[in-house]
């Protein structure tokens, strides 16, 4: 058990297969599947939240067109009591929309601000620069090292 | 090392990057490149098989919920097992601790003449692994099935590199005494 040459122990370790290709083929079915219903999952609730934006938007609207007709053709007393009503959907719309946006903002935007953070942008103009720069020479950077991906089973040493 | 089941850092960064960036294709990538690596991790981790592949499951569902934050995809295999042993420990602590593994395993054949271990051996060293605290068949796990560098175990024990070393030191001479009190038959 050498820690500089790990290949005789690590050749025993992966001796054994523990994992039957039913089983692995049914897990990966499910794991497809979860995936699926998750990015589904996402997709209706942003669905949701924008068709609430907007039906609050449009609600808003609607009641404004309907406040300003009130206002304008009513001076029966029926008429102010649903100029009334109209004024508290008014307010509820008003303070729907500002929340779902909020709340669509806080879900989405931290996802948004670090998938364009400005370091991974700069770290794959490196390693265009650094290709570009590599392809004369035979140097080999960090980024170049191999990253050996296979199950251990299937590994050869 | 085929062309398929390789990857340069290099590749491995832009695909991560890909992935960070709701990248269906490139998730599904991932996924076929680490799954049966994580789950030979697990595997050796946890006693039940089912559990083990649930473990694998929901490590892979919390990769997809928190990839777009992972801010270094140079760190995707040493973040994606370090999700997957938080999930091994919220298991162990929830069920009370139970860290001997059963390998229900079928033994490869060992014709290989090369390797000059035979599957009764391979056998024996499961079993001693199996014996070991979690801690010392993690860190074996990660450095001798996994590869990993110090730097890349230490990141995914969280803790220092030092740390690390030493606790491979240690797991190695547990590991040791194991065998050898099973070559002797003593308990």
């Amino acid at each position: 058990m050498n820690d500089q040459n790990p290949n005789s122990f690590a050749r025993v370790l992966r001796k054994i297969d523990v994992i039957s290709s039913a089983d692995y083929a049914a897990h990966r079915n499910r794991l497809a599947k979860r995936i699926q219903r998750l990015r589904q999952r996402e997709r209706f609730a942003r669905c949701i939240l924008i068709g609430l934006g907007v039906l609050a938007m449009g609600s808003l609207l609607v009641v404004m067109g309907l406040e300003r007709l009130t206002r304008t053709w009513t001076t029966t007393e029926p008429f102010r009591s649903i100029t009334e009503v109209v004024h508290v959907v008014f307010a509820i719309s008003w303070l729907l929309f500002p929340l779902l946006l909020t709340i669509y903002l806080l879900r989405h935007l931290p996802n948004w601000w670090i998938a364009s953070q400005s370091h991974q942008e700069g770290l794959l103009q490196e390693i265009a620069d650094s290709k570009q720069r590599g392809e004369g020479s035979n140097s080999q950077t960090a980024l170049d090292r191999e990253v050996d991906t296979r199950p251990p089973e299937s590994r050869s040493l | 090392m085929t062309e398929n089941s390789t990857l340069n850092r290099q590749q491995l960064f832009i695909l991560v990057t890909r992935a960070t960036r709701n990248d269906e294709r490139a998730l599904e990538e991932l996924i076929d490149l680490f799954d049966k690596r994580l789950l030979h991790f697990v595997r050796r981790m946890i006693p039940d098989p089912n559990l083990a592949y649930d473990i694998v499951q929901e490590s892979w569902v919390c990769v997809y919920r928190t990839l777009p934050r992972l801010r270094e995809p140079h760190a995707f295999p040493s973040w994606l097992f370090r999700i997957a042993r938080g999930k091994i420990a919220l298991h162990y602590r929830s069920h009370g601790l139970r860290h001997e593994v059963e390998l229900d395993a079928e033994v490869l054949d060992a014709s290989d003449d090369e390797e000059r271990l035979s599957a009764d051996q391979a056998a024996d060293v499961h079993r001693a692994l199996s014996k070991l605290s979690l801690a010392h068949r993690e860190i074996l796990l990660l450095r001798f099935m996994e590869d990993f560098s110090m730097e890349e175990i230490a990141s995914t024990l969280d803790i220092a590199v030092g740390s690390a070393k030493s606790r491979l030191h240690f797991a190695k001479r547990a590991l040791r005494e194991i065998l050898v009190r099973q070559e002797r038959g003593t308990p």
